[in-house]
């Protein structure tokens, strides 16, 4: 009965794996249709863009012209139903719209406040695009409403004879619209030979439409005929782009590798806690669960928070909203800012907390402060309920670290013990962090960021579940009882250190404080530097996937070979790798350098943090003090460099000189290593 | 735990519930002008038809597509119900008159008489305009250009509504008071001010000069205020030279232009000037066009158009252009509706800046080296050799 109910869970949980991979492979699919689509709309406001700017240069009122409307109509009429057009004065005031438009739909547009730039935003299952175009005082937009979901169909499993399709109809569409301009040139009197001169104009046209490379335009050119003259047929040609097909393709690709593997991290990690569950539904002798336990529950707990946390950022700055007056910027920040303060203040108030209502529904009320949150702020996604949300993730991670202290403090009889449970509880946390963020990334690739905080609430509400069947309460209770006197943290006491010996804040400073603020590369810089420049969301599936595998295997072979160094020295080493990592993306910020940076981060994840830690708890003077005391102490200047590290990251990457911040950023680390290195008693 | 869940829910439905109060505003607002109906089709109080009749210049192509775009927006919003007989290629008023008048197009409206103007019959139009209001039986005169507009004016004395549309500057000339509204009983006027400038603008952009040379007969029909209140602005000198008569009301045409040749010598040896704009009125031979223009080509001077493009098409100035029929005749024809519908005319907006309508002679700009990049090719109406 054992062996069948554990074998029918790993079934089950494989075949749940082959599923979802199955979604992500019909998903990435879709997404690349819907992204072909996209750019042919892209190509089509801009060029009504374009005209509506030459007219407003020549003159033309946009708010009182007539044939506004029309305009609005003719950018519809792609898809009878599936679009809707609506046009946007420089103040952001509607003027125009095709006939199918939508009240909230408008209000949508208008809540976008693009500006200069195009910009998407997501609205359920709808998507859109806001095109500017320049007047005389300010910009203007033409912005398309459209129907995600018919846009991005297929069919299972002609996957990539659907895709060509689309290719086909993309860049015949263009064709036409090209054809149609030529003609038009012609019917208004402009010689071939001088729309034959046009073809670099045409082709800036098509600058960003990446499945096309160019156009070719003439009397010698093969392809579709504008018009017809004595010298024969003036065609028009457009060559597709084979390197961008070989690259959706190669995603594609990619995407499906990402998802099997992190499946098949979720499979191993989950195998261990069927274990449990069959050990508590067959009451056997749950002791040696407990380091299990803890690293199940800290990789599940980490995954679900991980799945959103990191995208409040983006979708803050892509919607361009704020609070307070304050630029986009830093709202951009809040999210993770104050997630950070969160958790600091969660765990001062947890002992409280835990002692009154008791382990069983203090774990509850982990679970609920992720799903209750992430549910409203995926129903009502704005700069309020991501913040909102990003809070209570704080407090879920503060909660789950007391709890994780707590019982490795009950469970383990001596000190080997502790090192082996604070070890499980680091890589279930790391590798959760991986799994999560880089679910994350497919999720929000495939599905828009706002989906994140739906998985991240259906993952929370399974792991309530699974806790709540797989908790040993009993036996914990039992544990309790046996230690009831717990050391609690103490600031007051913390703070009369300070007083006594300030050189110990410095120190702190520049080694858990530096530490923490590196740490948070993976969560507040990776993604937000992935969204500015462009790239997808699938190379941060990647990042996250190469921080945890660096930081739990290669950091543990380098763990083990700097035990022959001084701890100084490996201090150094370590605050060097973040240094580099910095290094390695000051030139440019491209798939390949943050790739590296973020194989560098994991391994200062894994090595560096405690060789830097182990360090500053080596000092004759912090040894000499109370262990709670580091411990509280290491707890708010970390915590402090988890608030600061957020802002000091989209400081640099909104700023006007990124390259000359993250050299000032490199230059930090570096100090800090020193500093370390120089340290004394 | 309960307060702690409790304020969890609070603080997450106040974050739900906050919206975008001023895009939930103008979207409503907005909505709201889309319910508002145009002007419903109606026939007079008695039941029977509105009878309009038309002053204008017969042979004028742009007043005859000005004409087209009204009719076929009257038709759009049901006030005529017929089919035209006609398309917009090339028309002229008369033409499109011809076919319409005595013609059965619907319940609300008809096309009674028309009146095409030239300097010599100006009392006589006002005459015949005179009787059939004594009689009762027109109810409403539409007017295309200034001279027209005048005489229905006149002619007029407010006791019936007048239209006008296509007159450079309705103010100047006295057909109104004032732009924003007439100020005088039953008149209404299309005013464009912004015209000028535009115009200046997208000719500045073309080929830069700053003394620009006019040669004009009538400073209302030149527009010369308008000009010269836009040219200042844009720092452009405005250099003219008036002459007693426009070119169609002499018969003396070799004398008519021997003066305007000997005129632009002055205005190119005197004055200075960089550029050259072919007024209203002023030539209406294609070879005297020609012949001027080529001149002032050689001197590198490059020569524009103040209306119309007949001349852009056989080869002479390197652009004109001038206001876009189509939306005009938009304007005119809601306007008509509203004046049908029982509005005031002298209480309806005057003023509307429509699109250019920009035709350029690509011989020219390749001699001139004009600066004609390629958003401006795509956005013309008309290209020329």
């Amino acid at each position: 009965m054992k062996k069948k109910f554990i074998l029918v869970i790993n079934i089950l949980i494989i075949l749940l794996s082959i599923i979802f991979t199955y979604g992500i492979l019909m998903s990435s699919a879709a997404n690349s249709c819907l992204e072909l689509r996209e750019q042919y709309f892209d190509f089509k406001t801009k060029s009504i863009a374009q005209r509506l700017e030459t007219g407003i240069k020549a003159g033309l009122d946009i708010n009182k012209y007539y044939g506004i409307d029309s305009l609005a109509e003719r950018m519809a009429m792609y898809s009878n139903g599936h679009i809707c057009a609506v046009v946007l004065n420089e103040n952001n005031d509607p003027i125009a719209s095709s006939l199918n438009i939508k009240r909230e739909y408008i209000a949508s547009v208008i809540s976008l406040r693009s500006d200069s730039e195009a910009a998407f935003a997501d609205l359920m299952n709808k998507r859109i695009l806001s095109q500017p175009f320049k007047t005389e005082n300010g910009y203007g937009h033409i912005a398309l409403v459209y129907d995600k979901t018919y846009f991005s169909r297929i069919k299972f499993p002609h996957l990539i004879a659907y895709y060509k399709e689309t290719l086909t109809n993309i860049s015949n569409l263009a064709l036409r619209d090209i054809v149609s301009d030529v003609k038009a040139l012609h019917d208004k009197g402009l010689k071939a030979d001088d729309i034959a001169s046009m073809e670099p104009y045409f082709n800036s046209m098509l600058s960003d439409f990446g499945l096309i490379e160019g156009v070719a335009v003439g009397y010698d050119t093969d392809g579709v005929s504008a018009f017809t003259t004595d010298e024969g047929s003036f065609n028009v040609n457009i060559v597709i782009n084979t390197e961008y097909i070989k690259k959706t393709y190669l995603w594609i690709f990619f995407t499906l590798v990402a998802t099997l593997i992190i499946c098949i991290m979720i499979v191993v990690e989950f195998v261990p806690v069927v274990k449990i569950i069959n050990s508590k539904v067959y009451n056997n002798d749950v002791t040696n669960n407990i380091p299990i336990f803890i690293r199940s529950i800290s990789f599940f707990v980490y995954l679900a928070v991980y799945t959103s946390l990191p995208y409040g950022a983006i979708i803050i700055n892509s919607r361009g909203e704020s609070i307070l007056g304050l630029p986009v910027s830093v709202c951009a920040s809040l999210p993770i800012t104050l997630e950070a303060i969160a958790l600091l203040v969660m765990l001062s108030v947890s002992p409280i907390i835990f002692n009154k209502t008791g382990i069983k529904k203090y774990t509850l009320t982990i679970g609920l402060c992720t799903v209750i949150p992430s549910f409203i702020c995926f129903a009502f996604t704005n700069i309020y309920t991501i913040i909102i949300c990003s809070v209570f993730l704080g407090i879920t991670q503060g909660a789950l670290k007391y709890l994780m202290n707590y019982l490795i403090s009950i469970c383990s009889e001596n000190a080997e013990d502790i090192s082996i449970n604070y070890g499980q509880f680091n890589i279930g946390t790391l590798t959760g962090i991986t799994v999560g963020g880089s679910l994350g990334s497919i999720i929000a690739a495939d599905s828009g960021y706002t989906s994140v905080y739906i998985a991240s609430a259906v993952i929370m509400l399974a792991i309530i579940a699974t806790a709540l069947i797989c908790m040993p309460y009993e036996y914990i209770n039992s544990l309790h009882n046996e230690h009831s006197l717990k050391k609690q943290y103490s600031y007051s006491a913390f703070l009369r250190l300070l007083m006594k010996s300030p050189g110990i804040l410095v120190n702190m400073i520049f080694s858990v404080g530096v530490v923490a603020i590196a740490l948070m590369y993976i969560v507040a810089f990776m993604p937000v530097a992935l969204d500015i420049n462009g790239l997808s969301p699938t190379v941060g599936t990647y990042g996250f996937l190469i921080y945890g595998i660096a930081g739990n295997y290669i950091s543990g072979y380098l763990l083990l070979k700097a035990k022959a160094l001084k701890r100084k020295t490996a201090a150094f080493i370590a605050m060097l790798t973040i240094a580099m990592a910095v290094l390695i993306i000051i030139p440019h910020i491209n798939t390949i350098t943050i790739l590296a940076a973020s194989l560098l981060a994991g391994i200062f994840d894994g090595y560096g943090a405690p060789s830097v830690t182990s360090a500053l708890l080596n000092f004759k003077k912090i040894k000499k003090t109370d262990s709670s005391l580091i411990l509280t102490g290491t707890s708010i200047i970390g915590g402090i460099g988890n608030v600061a590290a957020p802002i000091i990251y989209s400081m640099i990457l909104y700023s006007d000189n990124v390259s000359v911040n993250l050299c000032l950023l490199f230059a930090f680390f570096l100090f800090s290593g020193v500093y370390i290195l120089n340290m004394r008693d | 735990m309960k307060n702690a869940l409790l304020l969890l829910i609070i603080l997450s439905l106040c974050g739900c519930m906050h919206t975008d109060k001023l895009a939930v505003e103008k979207a409503d607002r907005y909505m709201e002008t889309l319910q508002e109906s145009t002007y419903a089709p109606c026939t007079r109080s008695d039941g029977k038809k509105h009878r309009v009749c038309i002053v204008a210049r017969g042979q004028y192509y742009p007043g005859g597509m000005l004409l087209y775009f009204a009719v076929d927006k009257l038709k759009r919003d049901g006030w005529i119900t017929s089919d035209l007989p006609f398309s917009s290629d090339r028309v002229y008023a008369d033409d499109i008159f011809n076919h319409l008048c005595g013609k059965d197009i619907g319940p609300y409206m008809e096309f009674t008489d028309f009146f095409s103007v030239n300097t010599k019959n100006r009392e006589a139009i006002q005459s015949n305009i005179d009787s059939l209001i004594q009689n009762k039986k027109i109810d409403m005169i539409i007017c295309i250009g200034t001279n027209a507009g005048i005489i229905g004016k006149t002619a007029s004395q407010g006791r019936i509504p007048v239209l006008v549309s296509f007159s450079v500057d309705p103010v100047t000339s006295g057909i109104t008071k004032d732009s924003d509204v007439s100020g005088i009983k039953n008149i209404w006027a299309h005013v464009d001010f912004s015209g000028s400038k535009n115009q200046l603008m997208l000719y500045k952009s073309i080929c830069d000069f700053t003394n620009l040379g006019m040669i004009y007969y009538s400073e209302s029909v030149a527009g010369l205020k308008g000009f010269q209140s836009a040219a200042e602005n844009m720092g452009i000198k405005i250099s003219s030279v008036k002459m007693d008569e426009d070119a169609s009301s002499t018969d003396d045409t070799d004398n008519y232009y021997s003066k305007y040749i000997s005129n632009i010598s002055t205005l190119v040896n005197e004055y200075k000037i960089d550029a050259f704009m072919i007024n209203s009125d002023m030539i209406n031979d294609e070879e005297a066009a020609d012949k001027i223009c080529n001149m002032l080509y050689e001197k590198g001077i490059p020569v524009f158009g103040q209306s119309g493009d007949e001349f852009i098409q056989k080869g002479s100035p390197l652009m004109s252009v001038t206001f876009d029929p189509k939306d005009d005749a938009v304007f005119l024809a809601i306007t008509a509706e509203g004046v049908l519908s029982g509005s005031k005319p002298e209480e309806m907006p005057q003023k509307y800046s429509s699109p250019l309508h920009i035709a350029i002679n690509k011989t020219a700009a390749d001699k001139l080296n004009a600066d004609l990049n390629y958003d401006i090719l795509k956005y013309a109406d008309k290209i020329y050799y």
